[in-house]
């Protein structure tokens, strides 16, 4: 055990995590230059593609010091905000952290967040710059500000870069000496934390693990703490980088075990897995930290054509199987027919979703602006997670709605903190703390609504800070504020699909630039169209579609009839795919446009 | 504001056509707004053209057919060489003679003495329609047309010369850049020449035609809906006060003087169609030619007459009724239930919510056991169209 050394590397988004991980993956001899693609930890084409690691994975490394051979197990972990739990249970397998910060760009918002995990899971964290090849690197200002943010000290800080190895050899010397071998007991209960687990077509689920006590072997029969399902080792091994059988895994490593697992729900991140009482003694507390994933960001999707309702169905359920954390139920809408309504731990991870249905089901969607979950304080004491706008009860049944509140930590440069106040200021945030970073930069922290961040906070701060800050949140929990549902009705007909819930303050311009939205995307009729925004009974906006002028062919003889009747009916097809709500047809791109948040792209919002 | 009462009936059968159309597409050159078949001159096209055109009328003709009404349509059938012509008359003057209204399309300027002489002797024409279009130098040239302002009272005075009892004017308005002004003066044209039946139509932008290409690259401005309802409701207007009955969407006419052959159409009575391109609407199924000349004569001449036919189209009840309720409404007779059954043998009682919903919308009124648009109706009958033709409601409301 003492020479087994498991270690994470963290890092913002685009630092370049993978591709140190890839220089680490080729010195240590484990694959070639030439068979190593490109980021090879990253196995979805998607992470690839969009340079983000959404899946853990953990690879066993070979590396000497010192004429004695050491165990290194680097153990990737989710570079973004959304999966924070991901990322806590990854760190809560390793002994110490790689701090990767670029040496162009300095820390940035997740640079911080992460690292704040990863003191709080204790471990050693060792700041390395990278990107030291480049011209623009300014190693010595980066290392001050990781002093002055983070309290580390750097002065030492290996300077590596992962795109031409420079440096990275030493790293991995570094790494031996100052990353403190596991703690456990091998001869103790079997204590087993999952940092991941894969859905596979033959094997069913794919768990990985980190031993932290005790021995597991091939036929042992586990025990899933959190949910007493037991199930028996079919094969385990280690990932080298691709999966090795072997005979054992033992206290402080890492790797993998199958068994007739069906579903990923049953083997959730976090869980302890122990023996069953005939195969080793049972463990009696399980490891700590261990939570139900929980969606915050919810947003319904429907298949473009009705006809494919039962392939988006089968889609979402595969999906589901691969990834857990995301949650489905059917919905239906007036506006867009039948679909689901899909919970996701962050925007990026419904973005992550969406694409994945569409890329892997051949299903087009169309999905609605994300919103967040509410908890509504009814009459009766009754609290409710209500999580689409149509579900909130009658406001005579309510005592409080409470929203979730994140907690936002900007890192920008200064010129353009007043900007970031003043967003905070419009998106109901409110100021905890400012600290410097160095010269230039400051880190803003403040508490804002979640429904907020998912409406345009993250758009609005991109433009205001010319692309500049950037942003990490953390939910910090419910907080009763005072909400109401925007309701909006079309010709006097009230539409739930376009009903939202704000805050009383923000609900005239929302309600505004909602009726103003819709009358650019709802047709002329053949009459004129009032849409309103309301409060309970009080309108508070209002916008009129006027009718059609002038809708008339002027030639109609023996050989137009079918050639006209057939335009007509063609341009009447094209409508049937509009929503009909009492007399007015609604295009589905305006229910989008209507539920889009700030900018014209309509529900489908592209973030990173 | 609501259509004129109907003109009189026609009294015409249900069973068998009343109608005959005959296609003559050549013309002296094609307007850039035109998407007919139509045909460059060519005198050894137009022979084999003319052979086609008998042999299909020998070959689908009924036996003993007697039409009460023919139309010269093209094209410009006036444009015609004089062998044409002869051609023509041979094989067509013994059905046309015994009509009740023989009609021949004609452009103002081409339109010759002795072209229509011969016409009239032969086929009994008694009715010319001018393409007159417009009385502005500026609009004709817009319209890319042959002729000038003059021709039109020279071919009106010819054609009373000669002694067609009906004269017909096409006008167009909503031509980019025209004023309401520029209307009103074409109406004043038009109508010191006396006409006995106006055809006034709003330009319309066939997709695919030099028009259509040009408003697509900017060059052309179209007017806008709220331009054309101002300009149409000023037509209306006008030609009313004139004592004209406003009989159809784009039809005026004296009293007694509606254009008979056309009323055909929009009752859905049976007609044939000859020539390329050419409709027909026999035993309730629309057939309609092969659309090219060239290929229309070769078909024809090497297969046999009916070979003519490219499409056949058989409508279910259903949607035939849909259509029927839609071309009728498009008159001022409107959609007479009684009569409906009697020509066509459908029933409207399913088309019953349809008409309601449309009457509440202020589109349809009702006028004993008739319903017809109104003023507004009118001037949206394609949207109101449109909501007649939806023909599975049912399917599409079970699956909202």
């Amino acid at each position: 055990m003492r020479l087994i050394r498991n270690f994470s590397i963290i890092a913002h988004i685009d630092h370049g995590k993978s591709t140190l991980a890839d220089r680490m993956l080729e010195m240590t001899g484990i694959v070639s230059r030439r068979e190593a693609r490109d980021q090879m930890l990253d196995s979805m084409d998607l992470e690839r593609e969009r340079g983000i690691t959404i899946k853990a994975a953990a690879v066993r490394l070979p590396w000497t010091v010192d004429g004695v051979e050491y165990q290194l197990n680097l153990i990737d972990t989710p570079g973004h905000v959304d999966f924070t739990y991901e990322v806590s249970r990854s760190l809560a397998a390793c002994e110490g952290a790689i701090l990767l910060v670029d040496a162009t760009q300095g820390v940035e918002a997740q640079t911080v967040a992460n690292c704040m995990l990863a003191l709080e899971a204790n471990l050693e964290v060792i700041p390395v710059l990278n990107k030291v090849d480049l011209p623009t690197a300014r190693p010595d200002e980066i290392a001050e500000e990781i002093e002055n943010s983070l309290a580390l000290d750097a002065t030492g800080a290996p300077h590596v870069s992962g795109k031409t190895g420079e440096g990275v050899p030493a790293l991995l010397d570094l790494i031996v000496r100052q990353v403190p071998p596991p703690k456990g007991e091998r001869a103790g209960p079997l204590r087993a934390l999952v940092i991941d687990s894969v859905y596979d077509d033959y094997r069913g689920i794919v768990v990985y693990i980190r031993v932290v006590d005790g021995v597991l072997r091939p036929r042992d029969r586990i025990v899933l703490m959190s949910t007493g399902k037991t199930y028996e080792v079919t094969e385990l091994g280690i990932f080298q980088p691709r999966e090795k059988a072997t005979e054992q895994l033992e206290a402080g490593e890492v790797g993998y075990f199958w068994g007739a697992i069906k579903s990923l729900e049953d083997v959730r991140i976090g869980e302890t897995v122990t023996h069953f009482k005939d195969s080793g003694t049972p463990a009696t507390t399980p490891l700590p930290g261990y939570k139900d994933p929980q969606p915050m960001v919810f947003a319904s999707i429907f298949p473009t054509y009705n006809g494919e309702l039962p392939q988006l169905r089968k889609a979402l359920e595969k999906l589901h199987l691969n990834d857990a954390s995301f949650t489905y139920e059917p919905d239906k809408s007036e506006a867009l027919g039948f679909g689901f309504r899909c919970g996701f731990l962050g925007l990026l991870h419904m973005d992550v979703v969406q694409e994945r249905l569409e890329r892997e089901s051949n299903v087009t969607i169309v999905q609605t602006a994300p919103s967040v979950s509410y908890e509504v304080v009814k009459t009766g004491g009754e609290v409710a997670l209500i999580t689409s706008p149509a579900a909130l009860p009658d406001a005579n049944f309510i005592v409080e709605i409470r929203e979730p509140i994140v907690r936002a930590q900007i890192v920008t440069p200064t010129e353009y903190v007043g900007a970031m106040n003043t967003l905070n200021v419009t998106k109901r945030g409110k100021f905890v703390r400012q600290e410097h970073l160095g010269q230039s930069r400051v880190i803003l922290v403040y508490d804002v609504p979640l429904a907020e961040i998912v409406y345009d906070y993250y758009d609005t701060l991109k433009s205001a800070s010319r692309g500049y800050a950037t942003l990490s949140y953390e939910l910090q929990g419910y907080q009763a504020s005072d909400l109401v549902k925007l309701n909006v009705l079309v010709n006097g007909t009230p539409v739930d699909a376009l009903s939202t819930i704000c805050h009383r303050s923000e609900a005239e311009v929302r309600g505004r630039e909602l009726c103003k939205r819709l009358r650019e995307e709802i047709p002329r009729h053949m009459f004129d169209v009032p849409i309103q925004a309301a409060i309970g009974g009080r309108i508070i906006a209002r916008e009129t579609v006027k009718a059609l002028r002038k809708d008339v062919t002027a030639k109609c003889y023996g050989g137009d009839v079918s050639r006209k009747r057939k335009l007509l009916e063609k341009q009447k097809e094209g409508k049937k795919r509009m929503k009909h709500v009492g007399n007015v047809e609604i295009p589905q791109k305006a229910f989008l446009a209507a539920l889009g948040s700030g900018g014209d792209d309509g529900g489908k919002k592209k973030k990173k | 504001m609501t259509l004129a009462p109907p003109p009189r009936g026609d009294g015409a059968g249900a069973t068998s056509p009343a109608a005959l159309y005959v296609h003559l597409p050549f013309c002296a050159r094609r307007c850039p707004y035109c998407d007919f078949a139509t045909a460059d001159l060519s005198a050894a096209l137009e022979a084999r053209y003319l052979d086609a055109l008998e042999a299909e009328a020998r070959a689908r003709l009924p036996a003993g057919f007697a039409p009460r009404t023919v139309y010269l349509g093209g094209g410009t059938p006036a444009e015609l060489t004089t062998a044409g012509i002869a051609r023509l008359v041979a094989w067509l003057g013994p059905l046309a003679r015994g009509a009740a209204e023989v009609t021949l399309e004609a452009n103002p300027r081409t339109l010759l003495p002795r072209k229509l002489r011969a016409l009239r002797a032969g086929l009994g024409v008694d009715r010319v329609s001018l393409g007159a279009q417009s009385f502005q130098p500026r609009l004709l040239a817009a319209l890319g047309r042959v002729h000038r302002p003059e021709d039109v009272p020279r071919a009106v005075a010819l054609a009373r010369a000669e002694g067609v009892a009906q004269v017909s004017l096409d006008l167009m308005f909503g031509a980019p850049g025209q004023t309401l002004a520029e209307v009103d003066l074409d109406l004043d044209a038009a109508l010191a020449l006396a006409p006995d039946h106006l055809s006034v139509y709003c330009l319309t932008w066939e997709e695919g035609t030099p028009y259509a290409l040009a408003r697509d690259r900017g060059a052309l401005r179209p007017r806008s809906a709220g331009w054309e309802a101002r300009a149409y409701a000023r037509v209306r207007a006008r030609l009313r006060a004139a004592g004209f009955v406003h009989y159809e969407v784009s039809s005026f006419a004296r009293p007694g003087r509606h254009a008979r052959h056309n009323t055909v159409y929009w009752r859905s009575l049976p007609f044939v169609g000859l020539g390329n391109g050419a409709a027909s609407l026999l035993d309730g199924a629309r057939l309609t030619n092969v659309r090219d000349p060239a290929a229309y004569a070769d078909a024809v001449l090497t297969r046999g007459g009916a070979a003519a036919v490219a499409e056949v189209e058989v409508l279910p009840p259903a949607r035939r009724l849909r259509e029927a309720a839609w071309l009728a409404l498009r008159t001022s007779h409107g959609l007479e239930p009684a009569r409906l059954r009697a020509d066509a043998g459908l029933d409207p009682a399913p088309l019953a919510a349809d008409l309601e919903r449309l009457a509440g919308w202020g589109l349809l009124a009702r006028r004993g056991a008739r319903w017809v648009l109104t003023g507004r109706g009118v001037t949206l009958a394609d949207a109101v169209g449109r909501e007649l033709l939806r023909e599975d409601d049912e399917a599409a409301r079970a699956e909202a």
